[in-house]
Protein backbone atom coordinates (compact mmCIF):
# COMPACT_ATOMS: atom_id res chain seq x y z
CA UNK A 1 0.00 0.00 0.00
CA UNK A 2 1.75 3.22 -1.18
CA UNK A 3 2.28 5.86 1.66
CA UNK A 4 0.67 8.99 1.79
CA UNK A 5 2.70 12.24 1.47
CA UNK A 6 0.95 13.94 4.13
CA UNK A 7 1.53 10.72 6.30
CA UNK A 8 5.02 10.64 5.78
CA UNK A 9 5.78 14.51 6.32
CA UNK A 10 3.70 13.97 9.85
CA UNK A 11 6.07 10.97 10.68
CA UNK A 12 9.22 12.85 10.06
CA UNK A 13 8.46 15.88 11.65
CA UNK A 14 6.61 14.06 15.26
CA UNK A 15 8.59 11.21 15.28
CA UNK A 16 11.78 11.89 13.73
CA UNK A 17 12.15 15.27 14.14
CA UNK A 18 12.39 16.97 11.03
CA UNK A 19 11.88 20.32 10.75
CA UNK A 20 10.16 22.35 7.37
CA UNK A 21 13.39 23.72 6.08
CA UNK A 22 13.11 27.68 4.88
CA UNK A 23 12.72 27.42 1.09
CA UNK A 24 10.72 29.99 -1.56
CA UNK A 25 9.82 26.55 -3.28
CA UNK A 26 7.08 26.67 -4.97
CA UNK A 27 7.28 23.20 -6.14
CA UNK A 28 8.37 21.35 -2.96
CA UNK A 29 8.64 21.16 0.57
CA UNK A 30 11.68 20.58 2.47
CA UNK A 31 12.46 18.68 5.41
CA UNK A 32 16.06 18.55 7.58
CA UNK A 33 17.34 17.59 10.69
CA UNK A 34 20.43 18.24 12.33
CA UNK A 35 22.94 15.13 13.73
CA UNK A 36 25.86 16.32 15.53
CA UNK A 37 28.90 15.63 13.65
CA UNK A 38 27.21 15.01 10.35
CA UNK A 39 25.86 17.22 7.15
CA UNK A 40 22.69 18.35 7.91
CA UNK A 41 20.33 15.59 6.40
CA UNK A 42 17.62 17.06 3.65
CA UNK A 43 14.78 15.27 2.15
CA UNK A 44 11.57 16.94 0.29
CA UNK A 45 7.85 16.16 -1.11
CA UNK A 46 6.55 17.76 -3.94
CA UNK A 47 3.37 19.52 -3.93
CA UNK A 48 0.57 18.20 -4.88
CA UNK A 49 1.57 14.73 -4.39
CA UNK A 50 -0.82 12.63 -2.46
CA UNK A 51 1.10 9.18 -2.56
CA UNK A 52 5.20 8.02 -2.61
CA UNK A 53 5.32 5.70 -5.20
CA UNK A 54 8.43 2.79 -5.01
CA UNK A 55 10.77 4.96 -6.84
CA UNK A 56 10.21 7.77 -4.32
CA UNK A 57 10.33 5.44 -1.71
CA UNK A 58 13.80 4.66 -2.74
CA UNK A 59 14.61 8.15 -3.02
CA UNK A 60 13.74 9.54 0.23
CA UNK A 61 15.95 6.56 1.95
CA UNK A 62 18.53 7.70 0.11
CA UNK A 63 18.40 10.97 1.05
CA UNK A 64 17.62 10.20 4.98
CA UNK A 65 20.94 7.92 4.31
CA UNK A 66 19.26 4.51 5.11
CA UNK A 67 18.52 1.47 3.05
CA UNK A 68 15.01 1.00 1.85
CA UNK A 69 13.63 -1.69 3.71
CA UNK A 70 14.66 0.13 7.26
CA UNK A 71 13.52 3.30 5.75
CA UNK A 72 10.30 1.14 5.47
CA UNK A 73 10.43 -0.03 9.33
CA UNK A 74 10.58 3.86 9.86
CA UNK A 75 7.45 4.17 8.05
CA UNK A 76 6.01 0.77 9.39
CA UNK A 77 6.94 2.39 12.59
CA UNK A 78 9.55 -0.27 14.03
CA UNK A 79 12.19 2.11 13.98
CA UNK A 80 12.30 4.51 15.94
CA UNK A 81 14.31 8.17 16.14
CA UNK A 82 16.85 6.26 18.43
CA UNK A 83 17.64 3.99 15.71
CA UNK A 84 17.12 6.06 13.08
CA UNK A 85 19.99 8.50 14.60
CA UNK A 86 22.19 5.18 15.53
CA UNK A 87 21.89 4.16 11.75
CA UNK A 88 22.97 6.82 10.20
CA UNK A 89 25.40 7.93 12.85
CA UNK A 90 27.05 4.39 12.91
CA UNK A 91 26.05 3.01 9.12
CA UNK A 92 24.82 6.22 6.62
CA UNK A 93 23.58 4.39 3.44
CA UNK A 94 24.92 5.54 1.08
CA UNK A 95 28.15 7.30 2.73
CA UNK A 96 28.03 11.02 2.77
CA UNK A 97 31.47 10.91 1.18
CA UNK A 98 30.19 8.50 -1.88
CA UNK A 99 31.70 9.42 -5.32
CA UNK A 100 33.83 12.42 -3.76
CA UNK B 1 5.66 15.66 -27.16
CA UNK B 2 6.03 12.17 -26.83
CA UNK B 3 7.55 10.52 -23.84
CA UNK B 4 9.63 8.53 -25.93
CA UNK B 5 11.79 11.64 -26.74
CA UNK B 6 13.48 13.98 -24.55
CA UNK B 7 14.63 17.41 -25.43
CA UNK B 8 17.92 17.19 -23.28
CA UNK B 9 18.25 20.76 -22.79
CA UNK B 10 16.62 24.65 -23.78
CA UNK B 11 18.46 26.91 -26.38
CA UNK B 12 20.69 28.01 -24.23
CA UNK B 13 21.71 25.28 -22.49
CA UNK B 14 25.15 23.04 -22.38
CA UNK B 15 24.47 19.21 -21.83
CA UNK B 16 26.23 16.41 -22.41
CA UNK B 17 24.15 13.16 -23.33
CA UNK B 18 25.69 9.83 -23.31
CA UNK B 19 29.30 11.24 -24.14
CA UNK B 20 28.39 13.68 -26.62
CA UNK B 21 28.22 17.94 -26.13
CA UNK B 22 25.92 19.66 -27.48
CA UNK B 23 26.02 23.94 -26.60
CA UNK B 24 23.03 25.56 -28.04
CA UNK B 25 19.85 24.04 -30.31
CA UNK B 26 20.68 20.72 -29.66
CA UNK B 27 18.65 18.07 -31.31
CA UNK B 28 15.94 16.16 -29.66
CA UNK B 29 17.95 12.96 -28.58
CA UNK B 30 15.58 9.70 -28.82
CA UNK B 31 15.15 7.78 -25.54
CA UNK B 32 13.95 4.85 -25.82
CA UNK B 33 11.66 3.52 -22.31
CA UNK B 34 13.25 -0.08 -23.25
CA UNK B 35 16.68 1.62 -22.70
CA UNK B 36 16.15 3.22 -19.50
CA UNK B 37 17.80 3.57 -16.71
CA UNK B 38 20.30 5.60 -18.20
CA UNK B 39 23.18 7.82 -16.81
CA UNK B 40 24.01 11.21 -18.64
CA UNK B 41 25.61 14.14 -17.46
CA UNK B 42 24.71 17.40 -16.54
CA UNK B 43 27.09 20.14 -17.55
CA UNK B 44 26.66 24.01 -18.20
CA UNK B 45 24.15 26.71 -17.64
CA UNK B 46 21.15 24.52 -16.08
CA UNK B 47 18.74 27.88 -14.96
CA UNK B 48 19.34 31.63 -15.25
CA UNK B 49 22.25 32.31 -13.36
CA UNK B 50 22.99 28.54 -12.46
CA UNK B 51 25.74 26.67 -14.35
CA UNK B 52 27.24 23.02 -13.15
CA UNK B 53 30.40 23.85 -13.80
CA UNK B 54 32.12 19.94 -14.36
CA UNK B 55 30.40 16.62 -15.34
CA UNK B 56 27.14 15.90 -12.71
CA UNK B 57 26.03 11.92 -13.56
CA UNK B 58 22.96 11.85 -13.39
CA UNK B 59 20.45 8.51 -13.06
CA UNK B 60 16.94 8.58 -15.33
CA UNK B 61 14.87 5.71 -14.59
CA UNK B 62 11.31 4.82 -14.71
CA UNK B 63 9.20 4.72 -11.48
CA UNK B 64 7.20 1.97 -10.56
CA UNK B 65 3.91 3.66 -11.73
CA UNK B 66 5.47 4.82 -14.52
CA UNK B 67 6.81 8.41 -14.00
CA UNK B 68 10.65 9.34 -14.70
CA UNK B 69 12.97 9.96 -11.86
CA UNK B 70 16.02 11.91 -12.42
CA UNK B 71 18.89 11.45 -9.51
CA UNK B 72 22.36 12.05 -8.88
CA UNK B 73 24.44 9.64 -6.21
CA UNK B 74 26.49 12.78 -5.52
CA UNK B 75 24.04 14.59 -3.08
CA UNK B 76 21.33 12.38 -3.58
CA UNK B 77 18.88 14.46 -5.02
CA UNK B 78 16.42 13.41 -7.14
CA UNK B 79 13.62 15.33 -9.52
CA UNK B 80 10.15 13.37 -10.62
CA UNK B 81 7.63 13.51 -13.29
CA UNK B 82 5.17 12.28 -15.72
CA UNK B 83 7.38 13.02 -18.66
CA UNK B 84 10.97 12.75 -18.50
CA UNK B 85 11.47 16.36 -19.39
CA UNK B 86 9.23 17.27 -16.30
CA UNK B 87 11.56 14.72 -14.58
CA UNK B 88 14.35 16.70 -15.45
CA UNK B 89 13.36 20.25 -15.12
CA UNK B 90 12.05 19.12 -11.15
CA UNK B 91 15.54 17.81 -11.10
CA UNK B 92 17.51 20.95 -11.92
CA UNK B 93 14.90 23.37 -9.44
CA UNK B 94 15.47 20.37 -6.51
CA UNK B 95 19.16 20.82 -7.26
CA UNK B 96 19.20 24.49 -6.66
CA UNK B 97 16.97 24.24 -3.46
CA UNK B 98 19.20 21.95 -1.74
CA UNK B 99 22.39 24.44 -3.23
CA UNK B 100 20.31 27.29 -1.63
CA UNK B 101 19.19 25.09 1.94
CA UNK B 102 23.30 23.62 1.98
CA UNK B 103 24.20 27.17 2.09
CA UNK B 104 21.89 28.66 5.07
CA UNK B 105 23.34 26.10 7.14
CA UNK B 106 27.00 26.72 8.93
CA UNK B 107 28.37 23.78 10.60
CA UNK B 108 31.18 22.27 9.63
CA UNK B 109 29.96 19.30 8.65
CA UNK B 110 27.40 20.85 6.31
CA UNK B 111 30.07 23.45 5.04
CA UNK B 112 32.46 20.70 3.93
CA UNK B 113 29.34 19.37 2.01
CA UNK B 114 28.29 22.78 0.30
CA UNK B 115 32.38 22.95 -0.64
CA UNK B 116 31.75 19.87 -2.42
CA UNK B 117 28.52 21.24 -3.67
CA UNK B 118 30.13 24.27 -5.00
CA UNK B 119 32.89 22.26 -7.03
CA UNK B 120 29.78 21.22 -9.16
CA UNK B 121 26.99 23.83 -8.95
CA UNK B 122 28.16 28.03 -9.03
CA UNK B 123 25.27 30.88 -9.15
CA UNK B 124 26.38 33.48 -11.63
CA UNK B 125 26.12 36.87 -11.03
CA UNK B 126 24.53 37.44 -14.27
CA UNK B 127 22.96 35.16 -16.89
CA UNK B 128 25.66 33.81 -19.49
CA UNK B 129 24.88 35.32 -23.09
CA UNK B 130 25.45 33.27 -26.18
CA UNK B 131 28.94 34.83 -26.71
CA UNK B 132 29.81 33.55 -23.32
CA UNK B 133 28.82 30.45 -23.40
CA UNK B 134 30.66 29.98 -27.08
CA UNK B 135 34.17 31.87 -26.14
Amino acid sequence: MPIKTRDLEALLQKKFGFSQAKTRSVDHRWYELRIPGLPVILTKVSHGASEISGGLESMIARQLRVRRPFFLEMVGCTKDAEAYRTQVQEDPYPPFDVGF
Amino acid sequence: MSDKLMRVAEPGLLYVWPGKVETFEPPLVPVEVADLPQQYLLLGQIAPQWVVLRPLPVTLERDTDGAYIVSDALFCVYGWGHTLVEAHQDYVTSLIEYYQIMQGHEDEPTQAMFHRLQTYLALLAEPLTYADQNS
